[in-house]
Formats: C-alpha cells, structure tokens, sequence
C-alpha cells in the first residue's frame, strides 16, 4: 500500500505545471518541453483538437441552422456572452455561457471566456504589435501605478523569438513608436487605406497609417510546415479553428508541438482549486484540481508552476491560495493582488464614406483587417490634457449592395443583380486605460459555483481620463477623415462595458518593489518565487498595443529563467 | 351573469394576477408562432411565393423558404415581433376579401401580388400588424433566398476558401451578373 502510494505520487509528478492552456500557457508548455522538461498543463475546459473538434469550419453559411445567427433562446439565456462580436451560430460553442460560469458585477463588466483547449486564441483577432520603449517607460514618466521592472530591450530578443515561430505578417515600417519584428510579407492597404495613409502623412506629419500586423502565415516558413501549418487561405473564419493553421493559436501551434516532443501531459476537465504552499520550505509544491465532471480532488506536484489562467482567473486562483503564510493570497504581501486591474477602451469608432476611387474594389479577403495607426498622442512627451493615448484600426472596402423595392419577378431580378456600394471607412479606437487601486477584483465572500470556487467579484470601470481621451480620438479622426475627402463622418460611442475589449489585464502586477507588487522581473512571485505567472494579469500597465504578443514573449522568456534557476537549485 | 358575481370574477383574476404574475408572463413567452395552424402555415407559402415566385429560376416554394421564414420566426425573431406577425397574418384574408372580395388564398397570383403591392406602396391604407406582417415576412423571405445554396452558388457565388487578396481590383473586372462573395 505504501508502495502503491508511492507510486501515486511520483505518476503525480512533474518538472513543471502549466496552469491553463491558452495563448501563454501554450507558449510555457512549449517552452518547458522544448529544454526536455516532463510538463503537466491543466485546462479548466473540454479538450480541443486541432482540426478534430472544430464542427463548423468548413460549413458553408447556407449549412447552419439558422443563417449564423444565434437563437432567441440562447441570446436570452446569455445577455453577456451576446454582446460579444464572436458570439455567433458558427464561434459559440467556444465562447463560455453566462449561467454555467456566474461572476458577480459591483459595476457593469462583460467577462467574455473562452473556456476549452487553446482557451482564447482560437478566438482572437491577430493582431500583433510588440511594445516599444515608451510603452514600458510610461508609468515611470507619467506618474502612474508603478514603474516596470522591465524596458523594452530586454523583451526585444523574446519578440523575436516567439514571431517567428508564432508567423507574424507586417512590413517593416522604421517606427520607433511600433517596433519591426520578425515579418513575413503584410497583408497590403487597399486602394483607399493606401489614400488614407498618404493624406494623412501630409495633413498630420508624425501620424503613420500602416498595414496591420497579424499573426497568419503570408509565406510560411520551414518551422511552421513543421508545425502542420500552411499559408493563410484568406477564409477570414479564423473564429471557428482554421484547418490549414493559417493563423496561430495553442491548438494549431504549441500545444501539438509540445506534445510532439512526448514531454507533455494534457490534462482537460480540470479546474485548479489552489496552489499548495510548504510553509517550511517556502516554495509551492503543486496544485489541488477538481475533476468538473467526477468533482473528484486530486493534487499534482511540480517544482515550478506556471500560471497562465487568464487574467481574471488567475488573480482568482492566486486569491483563492491562502496558508498560515499567506492568508490573503499567495504572494500578497503587499496587499494590493486583485488590484490596478486595467483593459483597454474599445468604445469609440468613427464611420465614414468615401466618393473617390470609384474604378478600385478589392478581390479576395484581407485577415489583417487593414490598417493600424500606431500611437501619436503623447508618445514623447505629455502633450495633451489627459494621460496616454490610443491606436487605431483603420479600415475601407465596398460592399455588393442590393437595394430592393417591391416583390415578385422584378424584386427576384434586383436580388439577382448587385450594385457594387461606395466605398466605407471605419476606424476603431483602443485606448490605454490608467491602472487605479479602485479598479480591482474580489472574492465574493460567500457564493460558490459549481467546483467549490468562490464566485470573483468584479469592479472595474471607466474614468474621466478616458472620456477626455475618447472625445480627442473622436475630435482626431474626424478631422483626419475630413482631410482624407471621407465624407458622411459619423462618431459612434458604443457605450459598452469594460470587459467587452477582452483585453482585461493586472491584478498581480509586476514591479521593482514587493511592497508594491506581486511579481518581480521575471515574473516570479516576490514571495513564492518558484511561481511564475505570465498572463495578462502581470501587466503593470496596459499601453495601446493587441496585448497578445507580449504576453507570449514574457512567457518564453519567463520559461528560459525557470529553467536555469532550476538547474541552478534556486527553485 | 348578475354585478356581484362578475365583480368576483374580476376580483379573483385580480388576484391570481398579483400571486401568479410567474404564469401569466409565461403564456406570453409562449413563441405565438409555434402555435400556427396548418392554414395560417399555408397562408405564409402563398405570400412568400408572391413575394419570391418562381420564374425561369427557382422560387420561394422550390427552395423551401416557407420553412426558413417560419424556423427564423419561431427560434431568432423577438417575441413582441411575433406576435405582431401572427396578428397581422390573421388580418391578410380580410384584407384579400375587402380588395378582392375573396380570401388571399382563393385570390388569383395577380390579385395577391396586387394586395400586397398595395400594403407595400400604401402601409397608411392598413392596420398596423399587417403592415408589420408583410415587411417582416418580405425580409426574412429575401435573407432566406440570398442565403440559399441555388443563390449562394448560382447567383451570387460564395467562396469557402479564397485563398487571394487584391486591394486595387478593378471595378470593370466585377461581374455583377455573376460576381464572387470574394470581391465587394
């Protein structure tokens, strides 16, 4: 019997766990298996195979039940799931439903999850812009939450290396503000973005229009043929698992990589209660997970762990690890874990119409979107009236268009025969928001859900920064529109909730000082440091960039110190 | 029925109103248009081949557009919408008999498409629900047909896979008669 508990424990063993299975665990179970590491990953959700468990993505839109659209039924059931752009009749068996996973709102926040293999970035838009030096030199310089313990130049070499296995397409444009990485070709600006972008490099000096950086393979290269993926087919149905693995996600890249390597145990179906801490030792000896179908117990052990839980759950499962040691959570010595919980402000766009160019159209479809307009507002130094500043997506095309009037014969002709519309712009605001203590989650003190966790209690919302910062993003671009001869220019304040982004980030911010933060430059825990968390939920600030890119660059970089640590004993 | 009795009754709807609000906002919950009848179901045949008739190409009836126009009302289409639209198609056969002295059905395809050239030129001339009825009852026919496979490969063709991008495509290389969901 001792012997078969031995046994027990040592088949429960591992050289490292990864707790979650999205875009940056994905990235630390590559890692870790890439130096022979014997790597456990547990995901909360069913599993997802590449191509296997993606039931839509060759149905043609005439093969759903109901024209893509999402029943009455389920939209009732779900007001929160709805609101969210995926959440269609072909994407949403991968978005979480409201019922099956409650969270509690002290203020308005749409929590979209992506609860299965690969998590979110099956899901997620692409777009892929590394950080530059003035993002990370921003808290410092403005004066708010806390300074990086990082710069720029030591993420640099990690961008490299996570593009070019992950296949970012984009030009290299010289733009200290965006840095060049490690490109395939980009996807080219149409006829009318190209006009945009010239007329606004007259109208507005220092403000660059660019083609928009994605993760899809444009010309794939020898290590993503290895990987099973092949060129981007311009489906633009990312949202439903590409069979050609034209774009990156876990599923399609580094979870079938890290499996290859016959390093990796995947485990689906298990929620991680807590992380388990040796108050002699110091360190975290492993985690308590919960079958969600058996609700069976059960405890792995590792002399490192990764959490890579996704923002909001990670910070829950952090502030769900208490012991003698750590009695508000682990690591939180200073108090402020759950806290400085920041997003970006995705609730303005601009719409406009565009007369010129009549005799240009597209052909085919563009999986980047468009363009990008990295940020102009004070990106040197303080220049206008509130902190910070926004990108911008920018984007024209024209649609086939079918006016019709009346019925019978003459209405089936009007179907039959398209006009091609004018050309449409829209540009889309993704504004920085300012990491406050007020905005913070919680542990509710006595609801549970359905796995014995606490349910999280959220409150986060806007403040007067970025209204200021709207009305400017506003004011900027119908002037740039007006500029360009767009015409018809309409402001649009969508009025939407924090959350709706899907770009939530800290709560276990990183930072110089363990009185003020939870993790330190390596995004080790001050006070545990053989755990790591490499989510979004060690941002210390959220700058304007698709965040995405840079959590799997601290990912890898995070992986490459734990195992030296390791070798070195200091774990 | 003498007054005290009725006030009873009154008084005792009152109350279950106030006890039971549970089950009367449940019958309103009720889709009303899984409740239709095979005639009312016949009815909507008849109209959506008025609006879409058969050609020289396929017309509402060949394509199965009674069935969409009916799944899309019952499991996508707002309650209050419905209700409408069930309202509006109880009033079509008086409508048909006011114009043409016989009900929708036993009209001639003319005399339908005259009726319901008529609710569509001239709402004011109509009550409310039918109006709402035909405009509602038009558009879910129109998406059912651009979203049909004859019009999705024959007319306006969808492609799966594209596998291209051209952001300066020439408008006078668009077919309009033909063209590819790639270009717009």
């Amino acid at each position: 019997m001792a012997n078969l508990n031995i046994d027990s424990v040592k088949a429960r063993t591992f050289d490292a766990i990864v707790i979650g299975s999205g875009m940056s665990g994905g990235w630390a179970a590559k890692e870790f298996t890439d130096k022979g590491l014997k790597t456990l990953v547990v995901e909360r959700g069913r599993q997802v195979e590449h191509n296997k468990d993606y039931p839509t993505t060759n149905l043609n839109p005439w093969e759903f039940a109901h024209n893509g659209k999402v029943p009455r039924a389920v939209q009732e059931a779900n007001p929160i799931a709805s609101r969210c752009y995926v959440f269609k009749e072909d994407a949403m068996h991968f978005v979480v439903k409201d019922q099956e996973h409650p969270y509690v709102q002290e203020k308005p926040f749409d929590w979209i999850r992506g609860y299965q293999v690969g998590g979110k970035s099956l899901l997620w838009a692409r777009q892929t812009q590394r950080w530059s030096k003035y993002d990370f030199e921003g808290p410092a310089r403005d004066g708010f939450a806390i300074d990086w313990p990082i710069r720029y130049d030591d993420l640099a070499p990690w961008y490299s290396h996570v593009e070019k296995f992950a296949g970012i397409s984009g030009n290299r444009d010289g733009l200290a503000e965006l840095p060049d990485g490690e490109f395939m070709p980009g996807f080219p600006l149409n006829a009318v973005e190209e006009h945009f972008r010239q007329r606004v490099s007259k109208s507005h000096p220092g403000r660059h229009v660019i083609s928009a950086r994605c993760a899809h393979l444009s010309q794939p290269q020898p290590i993503h043929y290895e990987q099973g993926r092949v060129q981007c087919q311009n489906r633009n149905l990312c949202q439903r698992g590409c069979p050609f693995g034209g774009y990156f996600s876990s599923n399609s890249s580094t979870l079938p990589w890290a499996m290859k390597s016959g390093h990796l145990t995947l485990k689906p179906d298990l929620v991680v209660q807590t992380i388990l801490y040796d108050e002699q030792r110091g360190r975290a000896t492993g985690i308590r997970v919960v079958d969600t179908h058996t609700k069976a117990t059960v405890e792995y052990y590792a002399p490192v762990i990764f959490v890579n839980a996704g923002a909001l759950n990670t910070n829950l499962l952090l502030l769900n690890s208490t012991s003698h040691r750590f009695p508000t959570g682990l690591g939180n010595d200073s108090g402020v874990l759950g806290q400085y919980v920041a997003f970006h402000n995705y609730s303005a766009r601009v719409f406009a119409e565009y007369d010129g160019l009549p005799d240009l159209t597209t052909d085919g479809r563009n999986p980047a979107g468009g363009g990008y307009l990295p940020r102009f507002r004070n990106v040197l130094k303080q220049e206008t009236g509130f902190l910070r500043g926004y990108a911008a997506s920018f984007g024209a095309s024209r649609d086939l268009v079918q006016p019709t009037h009346g019925l019978g014969a003459s209405l089936k002709q009007q179907l039959e025969r398209p006009a091609l519309g004018p050309w449409r712009v829209h540009a889309g605001m993704m504004g920085e928001t300012i990491p406050k203590a007020t905005n913070y989650v919680r542990l509710d003190p006595t609801r549970k859900d359905a796995w014995d966790m606490p349910l999280l209690s959220v409150s986060v919302d806007y403040d007067d920064n970025d209204a200021k910062m709207k009305q400017d993003f506003f004011e900027q671009f119908t002037d740039m529109f007006t500029q360009a001869g767009f015409t018809n220019i309409r402001p649009q304040d969508s009025h939407q909730a924090p959350g709706l982004d899907i770009h939530e980030m800290g709560g276990v911010r990183m930072g110089h000082d363990a009185k003020t933060s939870l993790l330190n430059r390596w995004n080790q825990l001050h006070a545990c440091p053989n755990v790591y968390v490499t989510d979004s939920a060690c941002m210390t600030s959220t700058s304007t960039q698709n965040p995405s890119l840079t959590y799997m660059a601290l990912t890898a970089r995070a992986v490459d110190h734990a195992v030296r640590e390791l070798k070195k004993q200091n774990l | 029925m003498n007054r005290r009795i009725a006030l009873k009754h009154v008084a005792l709807l009152a109350g279950a109103a106030a006890v039971l609000p549970g089950c009367l906002s449940q019958a309103e919950r009720e889709p009303a248009s899984t409740a239709l009848s095979a005639s009312q179901r016949q009815l909507v045949a008849e109209v959506c081949e008025t609006l879409l008739p058969r050609t020289a190409t396929p017309g509402a009836h060949d394509l199965g557009l009674p069935q969409y126009v009916l799944k899309m009302l019952a499991d996508c289409t707002p309650l209050l919408e419905q209700r409408i639209f069930v309202a509006g198609l109880g009033q079509l056969d008086a409508a048909a008999q006011r114009q043409h002295g016989r009900s929708f059905g036993a009209s001639s395809v003319a005399q339908r498409a005259a009726l319901l050239e008529r609710i569509d030129q001239q709402p004011a001339d109509f009550a409310n629900e039918l109006v709402g009825f035909y405009r509602a009852i038009r558009q879910l026919t129109i998406d059912g047909y651009t979203n049909s496979k004859y019009f999705m490969t024959k007319q306006v063709v969808y492609e799966l896979v594209p596998g291209r991008y051209n952001g300066y495509y020439p408008v006078s290389k668009v077919d309009l008669a033909y063209p590819r969901h790639g270009q717009s």
